[in-house]
């Protein structure tokens, strides 16, 4: 069949969006898609979905370009937002921004420094008096850590406590 | 005109979520926020701590869990003094009545919980926009719940909503987050917002207009309503 003429097709908007996520490695290119078609299944139902046509352009473990047609940015930005762990890992989806093309936002909106991450495992913690821990990874100025506490994290539904490197004094 | 300024008005940081005051900052920062307000329930208030914060402004508050009128009265007496942001944790329909009565009540929070209806009604209303009490509209049950308890959540608070508008009652959408995972940016809350009856103006002046007025309430110029203190020699500003 021949394809539709390019003024005939609809208008597309691409999503530029990286993930924060609590995981070590990598996420799955299927389990990222899974857990967006499930919130937006589940707030929007197959209505909003059909409306949003969500197509993943490109994808690396961390960030990607998701295509959505032209009117539904916004109700694919309120799905997107209620994605919270993917896999049971934490994660946020942040969207940087939208552009009418790839290339616009692939120019706009994709950077390039990544900070990586290292991990530190088993280095002892400790804030004032009541914050004790062992130190599982730091990016930057950020530092999870798993705290002796563990009520902490049932409450924050989270698999490390985080902090920043102003909060700790490192027990040598 | 300005450019527009974005709060959050509820986050629990450690001891009570599991991310740190600084780490919630940060995060909140990097979402382009311009200021959040640390909301522990009191059982977790650690007392006037000053916060150390580059970029991301954060508020001192407190929110009150009160079990009947007479505790809460107590509470308020006890923590107003100390906080910039007073919260009273919402649901039980007196407390929610003698919260919107307070006028040192800053924002009641979700309203709905445990209840069946949306937990304030046209009196409530009123009373909150006549004494300046801010409803709360958390996203944090809006993220991380499906099915029925969203429904209804979400169903309250377009009721509540409603009321706001019709009474012209003051209102804050907030993200409620327990660790940084929990929070997210401007844009992302007002498309959540829109999906329960508000325009993007009014979702916008529930993460900017309103949160303003409120922690403009904490500056030490502040008298009452519509009279401040102004610096001699300065231009009057209009309210």
């Amino acid at each position: 069949m021949k394809i539709l003429p390019s003024s005939l097709r609809e208008k597309k908007r691409y999503i530029v969006f990286g993930l924060i996520t609590e995981g070590e490695d990598p996420v799955d290119r299927k389990a990222l898609l899974d857990e967006i078609f499930f919130a937006t299944q589940t707030l929007l139902g197959d209505v909003g979905s059909s409306e949003i046509g969500y197509r993943l352009m490109d994808f690396d473990g961390s960030r990607g370009i998701m295509r959505v047609n032209a009117g539904s940015v916004e109700l694919a930005r309120a799905a997107l937002a209620t994605v919270y762990a993917i896999k049971g890992t934490r994660t946020v989806i942040i969207i940087h921004g939208t552009s009418g093309t790839i290339r616009a936002a692939t120019e706009k909106y994709i950077v390039t420094e990544n900070i990586a991450s290292t991990n530190i495992l088993s280095m002892q913690i400790r804030n004032g008096n009541n914050l004790f821990g062992t130190a599982v990874r730091r990016k930057g100025e950020e530092i999870d850590i798993i705290p002796d506490d563990r009520e902490v994290l049932k409450r924050g539904n989270t698999r490390y406590l985080s902090l920043t490197s102003s909060d700790i004094v490192i027990n040598r | 005109m300005n450019e527009l300024h974005f709060y959050d008005l509820n986050i629990h940081p450690y001891p009570e979520g599991s991310s740190s005051v600084s780490r919630m900052a940060l995060a909140a920062m990097q979402l382009g926020l311009h200021g959040v307000c640390v909301l522990p329930h009191h059982e977790f208030f650690a007392g006037k701590e000053q916060w150390r914060s580059d970029g991301c402004g954060v508020i001192n508050g407190v929110e009150i869990v009160a079990s009947n009128q007479n505790d809460m009265r107590r509470l308020i007496d006890k923590y107003r003094k100390k906080v910039a942001i007073l919260a009273i944790h919402g649901g039980d329909e007196a407390v929610n009545r003698a919260a919107c009565e307070d006028g040192r009540v800053d924002i009641l929070m979700h309203p709905q919980e445990g209840g069946k209806t949306g937990g304030i009604n046209h009196i409530i209303a009123r009373l909150a926009a006549d004494r300046n009490v801010a409803f709360e509209f958390s996203l944090y049950p809006l993220i991380h719940s499906r099915g029925g308890y969203r429904v209804k959540t979400i169903a309250a608070y377009r009721a509540n909503f409603a009321l706001a508008r019709k009474y012209g009652a003051p209102y804050v959408i907030t993200s409620g987050a327990v660790s940084h995972y929990d929070l997210r940016d401007a844009r992302s809350i007002v498309s959540i917002a829109r999906l329960f009856g508000l325009n993007e103006a009014e979702a916008v002046k529930g993460i900017s207009h309103y949160p303003e007025q409120i922690i403009h309430r904490s500056s030490p110029t502040y008298i009452m309503e519509g009279v401040e203190l102004v610096e001699t020699g300065s231009e009057e500003r209009s309210h």
